[in-house]
């Protein structure tokens, strides 16, 4: 089996950071790429009862920060040779974007940390880690 | 960071036998080393359940017919030159035995299916792989 899609969710998060880093030292040492996706929830903008233009603005802030945000990562990939796409999608849910996304692109291996920028407990998976691990297609890494 | 050590949690079907060339594969680009481990969960009985008395007769019958198994595994290995090794955990639980041998040595990484022997349904985890998912401190991949 030959690891040549690698696929990292990644929400800005120290978890996500760590999954990253170890989905770079995989790529590396297989000559993969990487696909980087950051999803953001139309739901949880929660401004649609002021104006629906105020969601659209935050909507669009959001965009513009995450794809800032992702851009970063692209030094150390660069550093280490290996291809990187991103991508920033709108969608309702996390957990189901990222399965689609990964049946789309037929992606050889997730690597998602096991928290994103909301859990607190280090005993249990998150809810979208765990989503996608028992959802997924593909074999999945979780970085704890 | 890197994977030195993978354990990988084996038990002869066919998800763990794709995990192991899974871990094989990590293993091959980081020079790591693997360890097998594989759990007996003693002898059924119906009026006490599981008990960890064996005689020493199917001890000795169960090693060898583990041995055997191993042995296919390492001489994959062996074309790859990555060292493996056998661990025989006796826990009457098998996520248990994993996750504390896990967590009480240095692993960087556990590699296992996402089914046993007796996964019906491909959708969601097995009972094993969710309990270790979510227990263990080291990284995790699930392989389907």
């Amino acid at each position: 089996m030959a690891i040549t899609k690698i696929l990292v969710p990644v929400d800005g998060s120290q978890h996500s950071l760590k999954a990253f880093r170890a989905a770079l030292d995989i790529a590396k040492n297989k000559n993969a790429k990487i696909y980087v996706l950051t999803c953001l929830e139309k739901e949880n903008v929660g401004a649609w009862y002021i104006d629906k233009r105020t969601n659209k603005k935050i909507m669009n802030d959001a965009k513009k920060f995450a794809r800032e945000f992702v851009t970063k990562l692209e030094k150390p990939a660069s550093d280490a040779n290996v291809p990187i796409a991103f991508t920033v999608l709108e969608t309702k849910s996390t957990s189901n974007q990222i399965i689609v996304f990964s049946n789309s692109h037929n992606i050889d291996l997730i690597v998602i940390g096991s928290h994103g920028r909301s859990g607190f407990n280090k005993f249990l998976l998150g809810s979208v880690s765990n989503k996608v691990s028992q959802m997924a297609k593909c074999p999945v890494m979780i970085i704890k | 960071m890197g994977f030195q050590n993978i354990l990988v949690a084996f038990d002869s079907s066919s998800y763990s036998n794709r995990a192991f060339r899974t871990a094989l594969d990590v293993a091959d680009a980081n020079k790591s080393k693997i360890t097998i481990a594989t759990v007996l969960t003693g002898i059924y009985q119906p009026s006490i359940g599981f008990s960890m008395k064996y005689n020493k007769d199917d001890l000795v019958k169960y090693t060898k017919v583990i041995k055997k198994t191993v042995s296919n595994l390492e001489s994959i290995a062996k074309k790859k030159n990555i060292k493996v090794s056998l661990k025989i955990l006796q826990n009457p639980s098998v996520s248990t035995a994993i996750v504390n041998h896990v967590n009480s040595n240095k692993y960087d990484l556990v590699v296992m299916g996402s089914h046993g022997r007796t996964g019906l349904n491909k959708m969601i985890l097995g009972s094993v792989a969710n309990n270790v998912i979510q227990k263990v401190k080291s990284a995790v991949m699930m392989v389907k």
